[in-house]
């Protein structure tokens, strides 16, 4: 085994290679899949509204009348240099269409995920730190409704408390009209405090407070669970019964010695959910009306514009194994035990 | 970083953002409040379908932005069928032989551009859109087709000649196809004709924009989310009531209901649920606006295959329909029902003649003398293959459905076999002669009778019966040659009185125009235009 730094670029460089196949198998089911479907996209998409003769066209312009070998290996190309597509309904590049989008869902689901944590540790937590009683209890009970809820009646729900009965917050949209914060990033609350638009930075805080408190919640089911868990193990370890036994207080044995080595698997997970929040993020936009990539992939789909569901769903796989990716290097880096399993 | 630290870090920074959302404005209370200038937010679940280039522009939405965005020669006032002058400075003299139209244009009229209009700017737009139409037969340019030459005498007058005469030019002129736009925004953005057929072609145009002269300028469009008009400060007109608009898109009417609900969007306009229309109407704090449109549903029966080639079967089919029962049990008042393929908007053109010849309401004798006439033999029942589109029309269309076919097998000679499939393959079977006997629905593109009969007699037009009769075609060539009005009118009932006899269509409803606003909106028109003029809503 080479030293600690080598071992961790051997893994790098590993975990790169095995992307390479990921990401082959994941781009040709995607283009398998749109083939299989019955019929052919353009007229799946359009149907009666065009003639045989522009719906040739269109088929032509889109190369679905050549060869599939030659279709696939232009896709794979294209996706290579970042070329998604063009929506076969709107006649735009997708890849404008994720450039003005994903913003949002970058936003909302990176809230939902502060959400799904911040509700995860601190149920989790205390019902660990209160095991077999009724906080316990509702903890764990709380986790599997928040998981078992389907995300859009959740969501409705709060839009119905928050935003018809209470008057509270509004019930769709991400930011109030004529509010939008000049454009940097395209994260509008990040664009509001670089800018010092406070008026924005509260507009945009109050549009994404339901979207994100309803994925996040679903997540953080997840994370009640995960937390409790690791806690009441970690709250039985030898080291633990040392530091109470040193006469260490209580509430510095919980966060000082448990709470910290309770979360490292927790950590690990989060990335691991990163994906399905993605796949959340989907319903959550449809409910919310939130201008995301995962409400066009949904209106695309309504529209069964398939070319840009393969558009997009190719981004989202691309996306996906770039953040697995990622999150496989930081463990690595982060906990040396890793690069050695 | 310890834990506290992040903890810490994380708790000022909520505080600071609920900080800022308590000292932000209540922005979802009335939608658009915190700006300097007045403001109105406008939701509503249509959406662009393709450009809002009017060269190329075929949809409501679209149109209603252009139709606020830029101006035609000629246009309707709010809540009027009669032609008035926009750009041009009066209505036009028309030849003897009414092929030739001549037009006096309005002076000192800008575009957004700051360019200034005059009789080449006409000549290149409705050049322009007419040129688009020969290349895109999805595109509203077929409209102009019958244009064969466009001259300008002097920088103020232009003179359009037509291949024959047609009554309804005026009218489609008034069309937002015929809108005029600013030569020189669009200059790199006209066809010539070496380019192929198709969407290559049309990929180099401007679809998310439009360069007009007309009260507002569109200066944002977010693809599904929404658009931004703002008032034309060089408006040659009355200005706009409302500085600035902006519109919502939503993709459900539940969502645009909640909207306007929480008071976040200040109208909701098309297209909301009968029963969120009664909603609103019952509650404190919200109006609704209704008004006549021009949208009508009707049956379809495919006349060029059995059983429905037989016209007695057509006929029975036709006394034994209850549109009171949809109007009253889906509708619930927002259509009324329809006994012309010409609807009673154009008082005197219309002619009942459904109701004259089958009946206004289900007529059971009429039904079994009818199937006697088609063959069929007493007290046996007639099996119908009847289908209908979940979706497109929206969600009140499989009850609609439902309640046509029961009114059909009440009369106890008919048993229904309902299906349906999506618009996409809908319109595939449609063109395929799959379905003998469907639902279909129609909105004018221009406000004139013509619109409502050629439509359903010429195959290169619609014609979704394949009916294609040599004696109702002639009709309709006859009224669009007939300068007289009132002999014009004649053969318009006529051309329905001899739709209504062979019955390839049954008409079922007229449908109704709804809005709802907040408390305090006014200037919402809704007319048989059917396009929202934004620039006369104002909030007090």
């Amino acid at each position: 085994m080479a030293s600690g730094g080598g071992s961790l670029r051997a893994y790098v460089l590993a975990r790169l290679l095995l992307a390479v196949p990921m990401l082959f198998i994941l781009l040709t089911v995607t283009f398998v899949l749109l083939r299989v479907a019955p019929g052919d996209p353009v007229t799946a998409t359009l149907g009666g509204r065009v003639s045989d003769a522009r719906a040739d066209q269109i088929r032509h312009d889109l190369g679905l009348d050549r060869p599939l070998w030659r279709q696939y290996t232009s896709y794979l190309a294209d996706v290579a240099h970042g070329d998604f597509g063009r929506a076969i309904t709107t006649n735009r590049p997708l890849r404008t269409t994720i450039a003005d989008r994903f913003p949002a869902t970058l936003e909302l689901t990176l809230a939902a995920m502060v959400v799904a944590i911040g509700v995860g540790v601190f149920v989790g937590a205390l019902a660990a730190r209160f095991r077999d009683t009724v906080l316990d209890v509702g903890g764990r009970m709380l986790g599997i409704l928040l998981y078992a809820a389907p995300i859009f009646w959740l969501g409705i729900m709060l839009q119905l408390l928050f935003s018809i009965q209470l008057h509270w917050l509004p019930t769709g949209g991400r930011i109030a009209p004529f509010q939008e914060p000049r454009s940097i990033t395209h994260l509008y609350l990040v664009d509001a405090l670089i800018t010092g638009d406070w008026a924005a930075l509260g507009s945009a805080f109050r549009y994404l407070i339901l979207p994100a408190a309803t994925l996040g919640m679903v997540i953080g089911g997840i994370f009640i669970r995960l937390v409790r868990v690791n806690m009441l193990q970690t709250l039985k370890s030898d080291y633990v019964e040392a530091a109470r036994a040193r006469g260490i207080g209580e509430r510095r044995v919980l966060f000082n010695h448990a709470f910290r080595n309770a979360l490292v698997p927790v950590v690990t997970i989060v990335g691991l959910q990163f994906a399905l929040l993605l796949g959340g993020a989907v319903l959550t936009e449809a409910t919310f009306t939130w201008p995301g990539i995962g409400l066009s992939l949904y209106q695309f789909l309504q529209n069964r514009d398939y070319t840009a569901v393969q558009g997009l769903v190719t981004f989202y796989a691309l996306f996906v194994v770039g953040v697995s990716l990622l999150i496989d290097v930081v463990s690595a880096w982060v906990d040396p035990r890793i690069r050695f399993q | 970083m310890t834990s506290k630290g992040w903890g810490s870090r994380l708790a000022v920074l909520m505080v600071f953002c609920l900080t800022a959302v308590a000292c932000s404005s209540d922005d979802s209370g009335s939608g658009g409040t915190g700006a300097a200038s007045s403001s109105v937010v406008v939701g509503t679940t249509d959406s662009l379908q393709n450009s809002f280039d009017p060269a190329e522009a075929y949809d409501l939405f679209a149109s209603t932005i252009d139709f606020n965005a830029a101006e035609t020669l000629v246009t309707y006032g709010p809540k009027s069928t009669e032609l008035t002058p926009l750009l041009a400075a009066a209505m036009p003299t028309v030849s003897a032989d009414g092929t030739v139209y001549t037009f006096d244009l309005r002076p000192n009229v800008k575009f957004h551009d700051g360019t200034a209009l005059d009789s080449a700017a006409v000549k290149f737009s409705l050049e322009r859109a007419r040129d688009f139409g020969r290349k895109d037969a999805e595109a509203a340019g077929f409209l102009l087709n019958s244009i064969v030459s466009i001259a300008t005498p002097t920088p103020l007058q232009v003179q359009i000649t037509l291949d024959k005469p047609n009554v309804a030019f005026l009218a489609r002129l008034a069309f937002t196809v015929a809108d005029i736009v600013s030569p020189t925004a669009y200059k790199d953005h006209v066809l010539t004709g070496s380019e192929a057929e198709g969407p290559a072609v049309l990929t180099k145009y401007k679809t998310d924009t439009i360069v007009g002269t007309g009260p507002y300028k569109l200066v944002s469009y977010k693809e599904k989310e929404s658009i931004t008009l703002e008032a034309n400060p060089d408006y040659w007109g009355e200005a706009p009531k409302t500085d600035r608009v902006l519109i919502r898109l939503f993709d459900k009417s539940s969502a645009l209901k909640l909207a306007l609900q929480n008071k976040e969007i200040d109208v909701a306009y098309r297209a909301l649920q009968p029963d969120d229309i009664s909603f609103f109407r019952n509650q404190a704090g919200f109006e609704v606006v209704e008004g006549e449109g021009p949208g009508i549903r009707y049956l379809t029966f495919n006349v060029t295959k059995p059983p429905f080639d037989n016209i007695a079967l057509r006929k029975a089919v036709a006394a034994a329909v209850d549109r009171e029962a949809v109007t009253t049990e889906v509708l619930k008042g927002t259509g009324v029902p329809l006994t012309s393929m010409v609807p009673p908007t154009f008082a005197t053109a219309h002619e009942p003649k459904w109701s004259d010849l089958y009946g206004a309401k289900p007529d059971k004798a009429k039904v079994d003398q009818y199937l006697v006439d088609a063959g069929v033999a007493p007290g046996t029942k007639v099996p119908l293959d009847f289908w209908f589109s979940p979706t497109h029309y929206g969600d009140t269309e499989a009850a609609v459905a439902q309640v046509v076919a029961r009114s059909l097998e009440d009369t106890g000679r008919f048993t229904v076999t309902i299906s349906n499939v999506e618009w996409a393959e809908y319109g595939n079977k449609r063109r395929a002669g799959e379905m003998p006997v469907f639902l279909m629905g129609w909105y004018p593109d221009y406000l004139d009778v013509d619109d409502y009969l050629e439509p359903f007699a010429d195959p290169n037009v619609f014609d979704p019966a394949k009916w294609e009769d040599p004696a109702m075609l002639d009709l309709v060539h006859a009224q669009q040659k007939e300068l007289n009005p009132a002999a014009r009118t004649a053969i318009v009932k006529q051309a329905q009185t001899y739709m209504a006899d062979q019955t390839p269509y049954v008409p079922i409803f007229q449908i109704s125009q709804f809005a709802a606003t907040v408390d305090g909106v006014s200037g919402v028109v809704l007319d048989p235009l059917q396009l929202l003029r934004f620039f006369l809503i104002e909030k007090s």
